[in-house]
């Protein structure tokens, strides 16, 4: 129990000394703190910290040191201590009079309620997570194998694997675009400091915690797209209400953070605080805004790609729409976004940028291929579209009703602030369009995965529209008194129940049964006893259809991204899209088949694990094959010499 | 908005879901819990036939046959306790293994596993 106690407590300081103090830091250094909130400066300092701690590992590895405790300590120290000393520089030079963020007054009341979601919206998440806690995703399997490379190498990894060839070799590991450094870097720096397993509740734990401060970050947006409306912080209750307890299991909620979606469970927390920075520098004309926007926009492209690409897009569309809504006064506007843009903080970020990008590290996807196959006409029917129906089912059935009257609502809301009425139209109209005609845009991307990313403006929308409609019903009511009170006040309180029904229903639906956690614990089991057994010269092949957490097997080996080799999806092997090797299929379907002994031969592959109530039975019946490891849901066959 | 209640009442939500969910994980990550018991030879590349009995099970008895051919060559039962990995030696100098499948079965509480050599 002690030994339980002092890990917690090392993990949770390790948590507060990565993840809040650089990013409060370098707000303080901004001398910007005073114009955040208290929630606001809480949730900012875990985004810039993110981003911080990524950078600081990239210039670790660039200078020629190892990644390890001792030198992400230093450097941090260095970067707390810098930011410190401007900041009490800033302190010292500060003009009198200067002007202070004053935070909404509201009830207890509300702050109770606020407080109430907040919990329902953790309790419901744990209660899910309680039966996958266990790591056995394949996604957080593949991106722990990189964690685990920085961590054991002290580098930053070459994102690269060896693949079987058509003259039935291993070939030399040629460089792959799916993974993004940021990625790795932050569950790196924790696993270092905090001394934390890998194969453990901390990865799965992180993203939680990634998931919920981007709950927070969309009810930080909520405040400021709705500040000077009356009833901001009704609105601001609804879209928690909304994106904390209802849909709280759906991705890309917890079944991203269990899933190991790191890339876009980071994704949807910057993008919001993006958009809540870039809205408040135009809206106050504040260039010190603007260069934090940058500098997380910045981090974001070293996360995710898709995530920055979804950006770009809701950026492109904000500024449509605004141009489109403000077309008389653009020339004036223009001249004020200028003045912010070519300011000094602006530029000094976007300097860092282009130091880091062309100089110290290109993230991987900035080549024309990676380029070229997500910009394009639609290649594959999974990218051509979602439809209204998909669209919804995604969105959840309540948010999307309201969400598409508030769209509507919003290009006639004259009243409204014009830039958030534009971010939030920009936001909703183009995630909808990249979802349900991305052939408009030329997207060639999964559309379940770009539509993943409609739930949270869809949420604000829908707040808005909810607030909206029945403000108009009450005024009405009042000027001309043929609408009982009492109808509002079932009307209210029936859609309230819709809404609650069909987002917790959406739970209920994602609830699993156990998990996978006895299976891939003997998976496990086996992959230490076939580590321990191997020589430099063995390789091994294994089944990703019927080993379960069959992805962190690599973990035990750390011999290359694609060691072992796998048996993928069979109908990854019928893709008439992209031609693939047979040879993992047929080495465990076909074991005997001519093709499969000509794979065995040029691989050198000699181990085969695989689940024993599937594929031992055409190994059992080979006489050089022998069945040397075996417990109920694992086999290991070593093909003899 | 009271901000400092809002964020010390997160933390101590997340503390308390944090430390729920790894005390949960750590259960589930002990193999001792889970019931499953395993066979595997000491040395899978060559032709030893010694072999380990890793057993994470409620059951306690094991016994275990060496067959030669559908031959019971010999046959002894093991009592291994939970948690504990029992190393059986086979020295195979007794008993011809030339052309022959010289299997390693076990056997507790009706469930049997087998490992195996071609020789």
């Amino acid at each position: 129990m002690l030994s339980f106690i002092s890990e917690q407590f090392s993990f949770f300081l390790s948590l507060g000394l990565v993840l809040f103090i650089p990013g409060f830091c370098l707000l303080l250094a901004t001398g910007m703190k005073n114009l955040f909130s208290g929630l606001e400066k809480f949730v900012l300092s875990f985004s810039l910290s993110i981003v911080v701690v990524d950078f600081i590992l990239i210039l670790i590895d660039k200078i020629g040191l190892q990644i390890d405790r001792v030198t992400i300590l230093t450097f941090l120290t260095i970067f707390i201590s810098a930011c410190l000393g401007l900041y009490f520089y800033f302190i010292k030079n500060r003009q009198p009079g200067e002007l202070k963020q004053t935070e909404s007054k509201i009830s207890p009341k509300s702050t109770l309620l606020v407080i109430l979601l907040i919990f329902l919206t953790v309790f419901i998440k744990t209660i899910y997570l309680q039966d996958v806690i266990f790591p056995t995703a394949t996604d957080m399997g593949h991106h722990m194998f990189w964690t685990k490379t920085i961590i054991t190498t002290g580098q930053l990894p070459q994102y690269a694997k060896a693949d079987i060839t058509a003259d039935y070799t291993i070939s030399q590991p040629a460089p792959i675009a799916d993974f993004i450094i940021g990625e790795h870097l932050i569950f790196a720096a924790l696993g270092i400091i905090s001394g934390a397993e890998l194969i453990s509740a901390f990865p799965i734990l992180m993203l939680f915690l990634i998931n919920i401060m981007s709950v927070l970050a969309v009810f930080i947006v909520a405040k400021e797209l709705f500040k000077d409306h009356k009833r901001e912080n009704l609105i601001s209750i609804l879209v928690l209400f909304l994106v904390g307890p209802l849909y709280a299991l759906a991705s890309p909620q917890a079944k991203f953070a269990s899933g190991g979606v790191i890339g876009n469970t980071i994704g949807n927390l910057l993008i919001p605080m993006m958009i809540l920075l870039y809205l408040r520098a135009f809206k106050e004309r504040k260039s010190g805004y603007f260069a934090l926007a940058v500098f997380l926009s910045l981090g974001l492209a070293y996360t995710h790609h898709l995530s920055t690409f979804v950006f770009i897009f809701i950026a492109f569309f904000s500024l449509l729409i605004f141009a489109i809504l403000n077309r008389k006064d653009l020339k004036k506007y223009s001249r004020q976004w200028l003045k912010i843009i070519l300011s000094p903080s602006v530029l000094a970020v976007f300097g860092l940028a282009l130091l880091f990008v062309f100089f110290i590290y290109t993230p991987t996807y900035l080549n024309s291929k990676a380029i070229n196959t997500a910009v394009g006409a639609p290649s594959k029917a999974s990218r051509a579209g979602l439809t209204l129906t998909q669209l919804k089912s995604t969105a959840g059935e309540a948010r999307f009703a309201l969400a598409v009257i508030a769209v509507l609502i919003l290009l006639l809301a004259k009243k409204m602030d014009k830039y958030s009425r534009a971010f939030l139209l920009g936001w909703t109209i183009s995630l909808s369009v990249m979802s349900l005609r991305p052939d408009w845009l030329l997207v060639d991307i999964p559309s379940d995965r770009i539509a993943s990313y409609v739930i949270f403006p869809s949420a604000l929308a829908a707040a808005y529209g909810f607030v909206f409609v029945f403000e108009k019903m009450k005024t009405a009511n009042c000027e001309k008194n043929y609408l009982k009170q009492a109808f509002l006040f079932y009307a209210f309180f029936l859609l309230v129940t819709f809404f609650a029904v069909n987002g917790f229903y959406e739970d209920s639906m994602a609830l699993s049964t156990g998990g996978s956690a006895p299976k891939a614990i003997q998976t496990y089991a086996a992959s230490a006893y076939l580590a321990k057994k191997l020589t430099t010269k063995d390789v091994v092949l294994k089944d990703h259809n019927y080993l379960a957490g069959d992805s962190w097997v690599k973990l035990f080996f750390m011999r290359g991204y694609n060691f072992p080799f796998s048996r993928g999806y069979f109908k990854r092997y019928q893709d008439d899209t992209k031609t693939r090797e047979q040879c993992t299929n047929n080495m465990i379907s076909l074991p005997n088949s001519p093709e499969a002994q000509k794979c065995f031969a040029g691989t050198k592959i000699d181990f085969v694990m695989l689940n024993p109530n599937n594929d031992a039975a055409q190994f059992n019946r080979l006489n050089n094959f022998w069945q040397i490891y075996t417990a109920d849901d694992v086999a290991i066959f070593y093909k003899a010499k | 908005m009271n901000n400092k209640t809002i964020i010390f009442s997160t933390i101590f939500f997340l503390i308390v879901s944090f430390a729920f969910l790894s005390l949960v994980e750590k259960n589930k990550a002990d193999i001792n819990n889970q019931n499953v018991w395993s066979l595997y030879f000491e040395n899978p590349q060559s032709q030893a036939l010694d072999f380990d009995l890793e057993n994470h099970s409620t059951n306690l008895t094991f016994h275990w046959q060496l067959i030669a051919d559908k031959t019971v060559l010999k046959e002894a039962s093991v009592v291994v306790q939970q948690g504990e990995i029992r190393k059986i030696p086979v020295p195979n100098t007794n008993f011809e293994t030339a052309g022959k499948k010289i299997i390693i079965s076990v056997t507790a509480e009706k469930k049997t596993k087998e490992i195996y050599k071609n020789f």
